[in-house]
């Protein structure tokens, strides 16, 4: 087929650029962005977490130090005493406790009491000596063959002061019968130092619940001895200061805050055989809460292990739910960013690529232009030259002279509109013909088409006759286009048809479409020449086409510029008898 | 008769022009191109000018552009007389204010003789 090397517009298939890629790159740099900040976020939640756990253990170490502090300055204080006046009475060792209102000033210590050191030999005087004070049941327990003993001798004790018969009942217990105390009394006096035992049983009356706990002993030694080095001290000792401390009330006392989302225990011992000693809250062995540090505290001789456990609402809810916020908004955010850059992209390149696709369309165009230019100038002059000498010009022409210069003027003509009409199926077939509409009067185009021909349609002594509607036919359409269309189908039935025949066109309007039937009487079409009718170039041969003239354009252009207006050309034949060709068109108000 | 002014710069086109309207009577100038064109303008004022649009040099809407028709030449009929039915130049010389275009492939002698009186006969 003939297309002038130009495709139509629908087979431009060319796609303009993706932007699916660039849009994808820059979602995957700006997760790979949002990645980097949720792990900041992130390590600002482990961050803000041991931090906070962190000042908690400082204050948890800090306070107990602290308050064992003060404790140990009660037991210095009360050496003191001693030292000053002697070991003094029952009653001045009361007088002088109640004095520190230690109980409730510091909550926890449990008693205060002063433990001396009595040999086997002196054991006896000592019990009949305290009897004597008027404590008939003194003596020193429990039963047990020693070299020294170290009978609790006096006692303040702070916990249930009403019920004094607690106090008498603990007096007389031996220090040395248990092993613990023994140890951390023995540590005391060689250093000189307030030293506390590892958990013990406290003494308590037969009646009541047994109690764990630890004591702080502070060693008092004799005046007229030196106490220099550990054997001297040890030389020199005669009795300590103690106070005992009940392992979950002195804590308990101490830490009287609840601390939020935070809870910790301390350990005696070392880790296979450690004791807890005291755990701040049941939140302790909540599995929501996890370790988060341990301490070791050394504190009086003993090593003391703090675990420090918390739950992750100890950072605050604003940190806690930034990574995902970071996360959420980052990952919409870029979505939605990627996705305005595709659509962006989208119309740039599309208005690029349809902007190159007018350019390239309006190139194709210009040279269908030119190129007809150059064809048609060169027959223009032959037209002009050959009817000036036919007309005269050069002098007078005979009728044979005429008839020979006629036909070559015809001839001419022929090319002429052979280049008019391959200019024409070349804008079709690219797409670029456009229609210039105006409102028509059909009738009247119809009939300026017939007297532009009747001059040749009586030459074949052929008649025609139109028939149309009272009322005028109007529609909207492109004159040019739709008067070469009537032209065609006029000139091509008084062509196909022979002389002394009559050629009918009948105009019609009819539910808002116009019919225009070009009925002839002339050779007809054979039905196996139906289909290519239309064909662009296509002569159908017959006994008339010999001495036409056509290029085989005019029909195919014809049914194009018909389905350009939105109708059609269709028709019925019989050969020998004739063909009607019906042009339909829409009747359009605009 | 009327005074017309052709600018053609086909030879043998641009002679044939000349010979028919002369022969019709008309006082006839030439030029061969668009520059020509507006030089004979300076002391000829046609009443109809029969203008080709692709010229050397100077084209027939750069002739338009200078010759300012509206404005100077109001009375003047230009007849945009072309082989080349570029609808984007036909536009632009109708802007200009030519008042018609001819294919000219389709005027014998005679046609163009009937479009220039028909041209004539509006003013």
């Amino acid at each position: 087929m003939f297309n002038f090397g130009f495709k139509k517009r629908d087979n431009l298939q060319a796609t303009p650029f993706s932007p699916f890629l660039p849009a994808f790159l820059v979602f995957l740099a700006l997760m790979v962005i949002i990645g980097m900040s949720w792990r900041t976020a992130k390590a600002d939640i482990n961050n803000q977490f041991n931090n906070s756990v962190n000042q908690n253990a400082v204050f948890v170490e800090s306070t107990i130090r602290q308050r064992f502090g003060v404790y140990e300055n009660s037991l210095r204080a009360a050496n003191g005493l001693f030292m000053t006046s002697g070991v003094s009475t029952r009653s001045n060792w009361e007088k002088f406790v109640n004095s520190l209102q230690l109980s409730d000033r510091y909550p926890g210590i449990q008693a205060l009491g002063y433990v001396t050191l009595v040999s086997k030999e002196s054991k006896t005087a000592l019990e009949e000596s305290v009897r004597s004070e008027g404590i008939p049941s003194f003596t020193v327990f429990p039963v047990a063959d020693r070299l020294t003993y170290a009978p609790l001798l006096y006692l303040v004790s702070f916990a249930k002061p009403e019920n004094p018969e607690r106090t008498i009942a603990a007096l007389g217990f031996d220090m040395y019968s248990d092993p613990s105390r023994t140890e951390a009394m023995i540590t005391s006096a060689k250093t000189g130092k307030a030293v506390l035992s590892d958990e013990s049983e406290l003494i308590r009356l037969k009646t009541e619940k047994k109690e764990k706990g630890f004591l702080m002993f502070f060693p008092h030694y004799t005046d007229s001895m030196p106490i220099n080095t550990p054997a001297q001290r040890q030389a020199a000792i005669v009795g300590y200061i103690y106070a005992p401390f009940r392992s979950n009330g002195v804590f308990k006392a101490i830490f009287n805050t609840n601390f939020e989302s935070f809870a910790f225990a301390v350990y005696q011992g070392e880790q296979n055989k450690r004791s807890q000693l005291y755990k701040s809250s049941s939140n302790y062995n909540n599995p929501e809460y996890v370790e988060a540090k341990q301490s070791d505290v050394m504190i009086y001789g003993q090593k003391w292990n703090i675990i420090y456990k918390a739950k992750s609402d100890i950072v605050p809810e604003s940190v806690r739910s930034r990574p995902s916020a970071v996360f959420y908004a980052g990952t919409v955010f870029s979505f939605a960013l990627a996705v305005i850059i595709y659509l962006l992209i989208q119309r740039r390149t599309r208005s690029l690529y349809y902007s190159e696709q007018r350019k390239l369309e309006e190139a194709k165009d210009d040279l269908l232009s030119l190129a007809s230019h150059q064809l048609r100038t060169p027959a223009t002059a032959v037209k002009q030259y050959v009817s000036m000498v036919k007309d005269g010009f050069a002098g007078e022409v005979d009728d044979e002279q005429h008839r020979l210069l006629q036909m070559a003027y015809d001839s001419n003509e022929r090319q002429l509109t052979i280049v008019d009409d391959l200019l024409y199926v070349a804008r079709i077939d690219a797409g670029k013909a456009t229609l210039r509409k105006e409102k028509l009067n059909i009738a009247e185009l119809i009939q300026s088409v017939i007297n532009d021909q009747l001059l040749v349609i009586k030459g074949r002594k052929q008649t025609v006759k139109f028939r149309k509607p009272r009322v005028p036919v109007m529609t909207v359409g492109d004159p040019q286009y739709l008067r070469m269309i009537f032209e065609n189908l006029l000139s091509n039935a008084s062509k196909y048809s022979f002389e002394k025949t009559i050629i009918n066109i009948i105009l019609k309007e009819l539910n808002d479409k116009i019919f225009i039937d070009f009925v002839d009487n002339g050779v007809g079409i054979a039905v196996k020449d139906y289909p290519s009718v239309f064909f662009k170039f296509s002569r159908i041969q017959n006994e008339l086409t010999r001495q036409i003239s056509g290029s085989g354009i005019g029909l195919y252009l014809a049914k194009q510029l018909a389905i350009l207006h939105g109708g059609d050309i269709t028709f019925v034949s019989e050969p020998k008898k004739g063909t009607t060709f019906t042009v339909q068109i829409p009747v359009q108000k605009k | 008769m009327a005074k017309i002014l052709i600018a053609e710069d086909e030879k043998a086109l641009n002679d044939a022009y000349v010979m028919i309207l002369k022969r019709a009577g008309h006082t006839v100038k030439s030029a061969l191109d668009g520059a020509e064109a507006l030089i004979i303008t300076k002391t000829f004022e046609p009443d109809v000018i029969l203008l080709d649009l692709r010229m050397p040099e100077v084209g027939g809407i750069e002739f338009l552009e200078q010759y300012k028709l509206p404005e100077k030449h109001p009375k003047v009929k230009v007849i945009i007389f072309s082989n080349l039915d570029m609808q984007r130049e036909i536009d632009e010389a109708f802007r200009l204010g030519a008042s018609k275009y001819m294919l000219k492939s389709w005027a014998s002698p005679n046609e163009l003789i009937k479009m220039i009186d028909a041209q004539l006969q509006k003013s």
